[in-house]
């Protein structure tokens, strides 16, 4: 329990209307976008890093958990308190403070939505190539701590690759400035690195400055269907092989492709087994030379059809399918499992493969798409979370799917983070060496274990998960 | 109508995916969690397992929702968090009852025809004698209670009879060919009267007998935002009754709300059993029943139009005001950004929220304001009146009307 005159100083520190405590509040801010939650003792929405300063050290002083949290669309359950303690609510935090037009760089406050950032600095003709799936939810705070992805990520690369500089405030409350404006910076240790992708779990992020890349002049889309999945795994990593980094590289198996059709049709014959959907950006030369190459790869795979979108609206409706994807799996299943192995992106067609095996296996339906140009695999294990027996089958497949991830020389997060939910499977990945290296780190910052405890990895070896 | 226990496996569906967040309104304005649908939803399913109680926080939250629908259009489960809100607060209102003067709004004024003339009428002297000018320069309603200043700021200009009383000296046509009953909304009673003849003269140029019904009363809306399902569901099976009797072909309405209401009277009481599939809008009528036969002057003006959401989302009537609105000679339509985001007019949560409800707005008001147009066009009364108020906010000297006015204006 917090106690009263914490509660208090909390009031002080932040103003009383942005302190809540009543259990109706508490359970809001209970929950992620995984199937878990778990209730705080209180809600602080802070103003400024000076008002985080001084919430932590108290919190320091007292072994209160904080809780960072930005839009709760975490995959991983990084955002659940399980421990309860402090949420810090980071909606009012929501500035852009500049975008530096001389030095492309933009920076902003932890709680701005990600596609807020992405109008403001396209208006300016630059672009922040980085676009998970919830950027309209989601912010560039928890992009940055759960270090996001995209599909974008194939050519661009994902959001650490863009983190120039951060304001950070560690467990006993002091303010840090990490890395700057500068392109080049190799003082020190690479504590940006360290920050992003730490999943709260090392300071809380408070200010955040992103380099920006020029706005393409052009892009273009291809749609290709295939009579078998294997053909589609093997066009995405012919694709890559020639030399080509698209922009995007989907891929879709037969199982969602059936899904979105049901749900909204938009005209994916029924009798194929594989798609993959390309999309190149450029300069308009570029883009055009490109597309004609991945039209060629694709036919050479064995393409049925391949279809080229003419002009912006022919591309959105190619992209129509996919976007519906995310619907058509909702409408399907009470319970939809979205993981994210990733593995090197030769490896895609086995992974494929054992994907399949698996939802054979333990008699699942696993409909699987993905960021298949940058090896990041979706399957998404459709479910009920009220089906204990098929929930015992769900989870054996989940551990035999990371298992093959791993083999493979892959990882068990591309994009996701690791959260609550994957945190069993750290020591199959690191070792128990592995696991010592980076609790020695967390204990050498955070002695009191405030920081988004029992994310990542348990703090003892053996400890029940 | 559904309570909260039978709407719970509803409230399940929902996979907190969060892209609810990116169209409601109230969130975009605060950005805190219980703004949101999500939040809702699982604070509705708390309170119907039981772990949550109805406590003063509970309310305020459930208070805080436009029920424009954008997260259930939003929603890649489909989850109805609009009728969940609604179930809430009926648990809300039968635990905790009604305060005293919301009930009596709900329960007598707004049902009776009587108190609503009187009320009009009072209304229209106290614009028309220069008291509200007086009121407004006084600061005095200010001193006394702000909300109170912003209620009356917010207060639309009523007419100076009502169209029910006008109604008795009213001759309609008959010999036409189809016969329509026109639902009389209290705001086309009070306030906008020259809708309600506009609607008339229109469908009487189109070939119907108009049939009215003058003892209908209040649709029901207000009395279901606030809970009181009890009397929504009296006003429903009276108007059901009412207006099956004239034995129309057809029922039509000129408030997006009200039919969005009379549509969802069958699921409200046994009695409307094939009720709703006749209820039509008076836009929907004239241009998929009848096809829209404008008459020769020109009304020349670029038009913006703003989709209600009881319209819009609620009946599905989006492409029909447009294509009313193209069919006039001399209009040009323009369409504004986010055509389709609420007002945050929202029946009375203008009166009861009043600053949020004006940050709503002036994101509104900011995309109408971008086209520059000569009016701007809405097929809901409710939104007329916000909209009219925004824009004075903005010094802005537009009018906002009714699609089918402009047609009237062509004969």
């Amino acid at each position: 329990m917090v106690p009263t005159p914490v509660i208090e100083q909390l009031r002080r520190i932040a103003g009383k209307e942005n302190v809540f405590t009543e259990p109706e509040d508490l359970t809001c801010y209970s929950y992620d976008s995984t199937h878990l939650s778990a209730l705080p003792e209180v809600v602080v929405a802070p103003l400024t890093t000076a008002e985080i300063s001084e919430i932590v050290k108290l919190a320091n002083a007292e072994r209160i958990p904080i809780i960072p949290r930005g839009g709760g669309t975490c995959l991983s359950g990084g955002t659940i308190p399980t421990e309860g303690g402090i949420v810090l609510a980071m909606h009012r935090m929501n500035r852009i403070i500049e975008i530096d037009q001389d030095n492309l760089t933009a920076t902003v406050q932890p709680g701005v939505i990600t596609a807020t950032l992405h109008q403001a600095v396209e208006k300016e003709g630059l672009f922040y190539p980085p676009d998970p799936q919830s950027m309209f939810m989601s912010t560039i705070g928890g992009n940055v701590a759960e270090n996001a992805g995209g599909p974008r990520g194939v050519k661009y690369g994902v959001t650490k690759d863009y983190v120039l500089g951060l304001e950070v405030v560690t467990a006993d409350g002091s303010v840090l400035r990490v890395g700057g404006k500068t392109i080049k910076n190799v003082s020190g240790y690479d504590l940006m690195r360290l920050f992003t992708g730490s999943e709260g779990t090392l300071g809380v992020i408070t200010e955040i400055t992103l380099r920006l890349v020029p706005l393409p002049e052009a892009k273009r889309t291809l749609l290709a269907l295939f009579d078998t999945l294997d053909d589609a795994a093997e066009a995405v990593s012919s694709i890559i092989k020639n030399r080509i980094i698209p922009t995007t590289l989907e891929m879709m198996d037969h199982k969602i492709m059936e899904l979105i059709e049901n749900f909204k049709p938009v005209g994916f014959p029924m009798d194929v087994e594989g798609a993959i959907l390309i999309e190149v950006d450029g300069s308009e030369n570029d883009v055009n030379t490109q597309i004609a190459r991945v039209a060629d790869i694709c036919t050479q795979c064995r393409s049925r059809e391949v279809k080229v979108a003419k002009d912006a609206a022919e591309a959105a409706q190619l992209w129509a399918g996919r976007r519906a994807a995310f619907g058509a799996l909702c409408a399907n299943s009470r319970t939809v499992f979205v993981e994210d192995a990733t593995v090197p992106r030769s490896k895609v067609p086995d992974m494929v493969k054992r994907i399949q095996e698996i939802a054979k296996k333990y008699e699942l339906s696993i409909p699987t798409l993905g960021h298949t140009g940058d090896g990041n695999m979706h399957p998404n294990i459709l479910t009920d979370e009220r089906n204990t027996e098929e929930m015992k089958r769900v989870e054996a497949a989940i551990d035999e799917m990371f298992e093959a991830a791993l083999a493979l020389g892959g990882t068990l997060s591309g994009e996701h983070g690791i959260g609550l939910i994957k945190r069993k499977y750290m020591p199959w990945q690191f070792g128990e060496e592995g696991l010592a290296f980076m609790r020695s780190i967390k204990r050498a910052v955070d002695p009191n274990n405030i920081l988004n405890p029992g994310k990542m990895f348990l703090m003892e070896k053996g400890e029940k998960q | 109508m559904k309570n909260l226990k039978e709407m719970r496996e509803e409230a399940q569906k929902c996979l907190r995916c969060g892209l609810c967040q990116v169209v409601c309104p109230l969130y975009n304005a605060l950005g805190s969690e219980p703004a949101v649908a999500r939040a809702k939803v699982r604070l509705a399913r708390e309170l119907a397992d039981g772990n949550l109680k109805v406590t003063p926080r509970m309310k305020k939250i459930m208070s805080l929702c436009l029920n424009c629908k954008a997260c259930v259009a939003n929603c890649p489960s489909q989850v109805h968090t609009d009728e969940l809100v609604l179930a809430a607060r009926a648990r809300i209102k039968d635990e905790d009852g009604l305060p005293f003067m919301l009930g009596a709004a709900l329960k007598q004024f707004l049902p009776s025809n009587n108190l609503q003339g009187a009320a009009a009428k009072a209304s229209y002297l106290y614009q028309q004698l220069g008291l509200q000018k007086a009121m407004r320069a006084s600061g005095l309603i200010k001193a006394v209670s702000p909300d109170l200043a912003n209620m009356e700021a917010v207060m639309p200009k009523f007419a100076p009879r009502t169209f029910r009383a006008e109604l008795e000296n009213m001759k309609l046509k008959r010999g036409g060919k189809i016969k329509v009953a026109y639902f009389l909304s209290c705001m086309t009673n009070m306030v906008n009267t020259g809708l309600g003849k506009a609607v008339v003269d229109v469908l009487e140029r189109h070939g119907c007998d108009v049939y009215i019904p003058a003892d209908v009363q209040c649709c029901g809306t207000p009395q279901l935002a606030y809970g009181d399902t009890e009397t929504a569901e009296a006003l429903a099976k009276n108007n059901a009754r009412l207006l099956a009797e004239t034995g129309a072909d057809y029922i039509v309405t000129d408030c997006g709300t009200c039919g969005d209401m009379l549509r969802k009277y069958e699921e409200l009481v046994p009695e409307a059993a094939g009720f709703s599939a006749k209820v039509l809008d008076i836009n929907e009528f004239l241009v998929d029943k009848l096809g829209v036969k404008p008459g020769d002057k020109p009304v020349n003006a670029v038009v913006t139009y703003h989709d209600s959401c009881h319209l819009n989302r609620g009946q599905k009537v989006n492409r029909q005001p447009r294509e009313l609105l193209k069919a006039i000679p001399g209009v040009t339509l323009k369409e504004m950004a986010e055509a389709d985001r609420c007002c945050g007019g929202a029946g009375s949560f203008a009166l009861t929220n009043y600053e949020l409800s004006m940050q709503v707005l002036d994101r509104k008001i900011n995309n109408i304001k971008a086209v520059n147009p000569d009016m701007v066009a809405a097929g809901c009364p409710a939104c007329k009146m916000q909209l009219e108020h925004g824009l004075e906010r903005h010094n802005m000297k537009i009018p906002v009307v009714h699609p089918v006015e402009l047609l009237a204006k062509t004969y």
